[in-house]
């Protein structure tokens, strides 16, 4: 059965413009994340230029198996970046809490639960495509269009709202520390006047 | 505890070094054969599959923490 080099191109060719679409969406998120999808597509781009080389010489078989890599390496772009960016996301607010205090963050950021939904509905539809390689692309396709520009939308809220939160949490922690010093000082003070004559 | 580490908490350079740590971590992760971007982290399956977890588990723990306080 002959090969139809074109229909194989096709394939690649929207394969690629999903996968930059979502690398610019991550991108949105933390530029350096999405580099791992990025790597993906220069791999692409490289199949595509050994199939074109090996198309010159006669050898068709393997020009279509480079465009069948290439097409994987697509693949793997969109979703790397769509992981990535969610990643991100959760860790990064996951930390806010930690760090930043639960209290702190719930006040300053009143989309909170509204981000907190959209993040676990992604999370658990990436699990679930984990182990469903059929419905993967129609899975990442969903998050890509209707719950990323959402949550990228709420992260942004939060990022502007974090130099005042940082700002806040700075203040409570040398008030903390303040607090401790002048304890420390005062049992200090405590005990000299306890056993000095 | 360290003199370094207090001056870390103090300024909250703990918070942007985890921040840090946690997009080299993603990137890591991702980066299939790329020896440059992976920085000598060369992952075995199972340690990938673990890592792929971290947010779910971020997630779980973002919820119980914040249940509490609302």
């Amino acid at each position: 059965m002959a090969v139809d080099l074109e229909a194989l191109r096709l394939e690649v060719a929207d394969a690629w413009d999903k996968a930059e679409h979502a690398v610019k969406l991550g991108e949105q998120v933390n530029g350096q994340v999405v580099n791992p999808a990025i790597y993906e597509l220069r791999y692409a781009g490289r199949r595509l230029i050994e199939g074109y080389r090996l198309e010159k010489t006669g050898d068709i078989d393997g020009c279509a198996d480079m465009l069948r890599d290439a097409h994987m390496n697509c693949l793997r772009a969109r979703h790397d970046a769509i992981d990535a960016a969610t990643s991100k996301i959760t860790v990064h607010l996951d930390l806010a809490v930690q760090k930043l205090g639960a209290p702190r963050v719930l006040t300053c950021f009143p989309s909170w639960g509204e981000t907190y939904a959209h993040l676990a509905d992604v999370r658990e539809k990436i699990a679930v495509s984990r182990g469903s390689r059929n419905e993967r692309a129609v899975i990442y396709a969903t998050i890509e269009a209707a719950d990323l520009p959402k949550i990228i939308k709420l992260y942004s809220e939060f990022k502007a709202m974090e130099p005042s939160l940082i700002k806040d949490a700075k203040l409570g922690r040398w008030s903390a520390a303040g607090g401790w010093l002048v304890a420390t000082g005062l049992a200090v003070a405590g005990i000299v006047q306890q056993y000095l004559p | 505890m360290t003199f370094l580490s207090i001056i870390n908490w103090l300024t909250l350079e703990d918070y942007s070094e985890a921040k840090r740590d946690a997009a080299r971590r993603i990137i890591a992760k991702q980066s299939r054969g790329n020896i440059v971007a992976q920085d000598g982290e060369v992952m075995l399956a199972e340690e990938l599959q673990k890592l792929s977890r971290k947010a779910d588990d971020s997630i779980r723990r973002l919820k119980d923490v914040t249940a509490g306080v609302r």
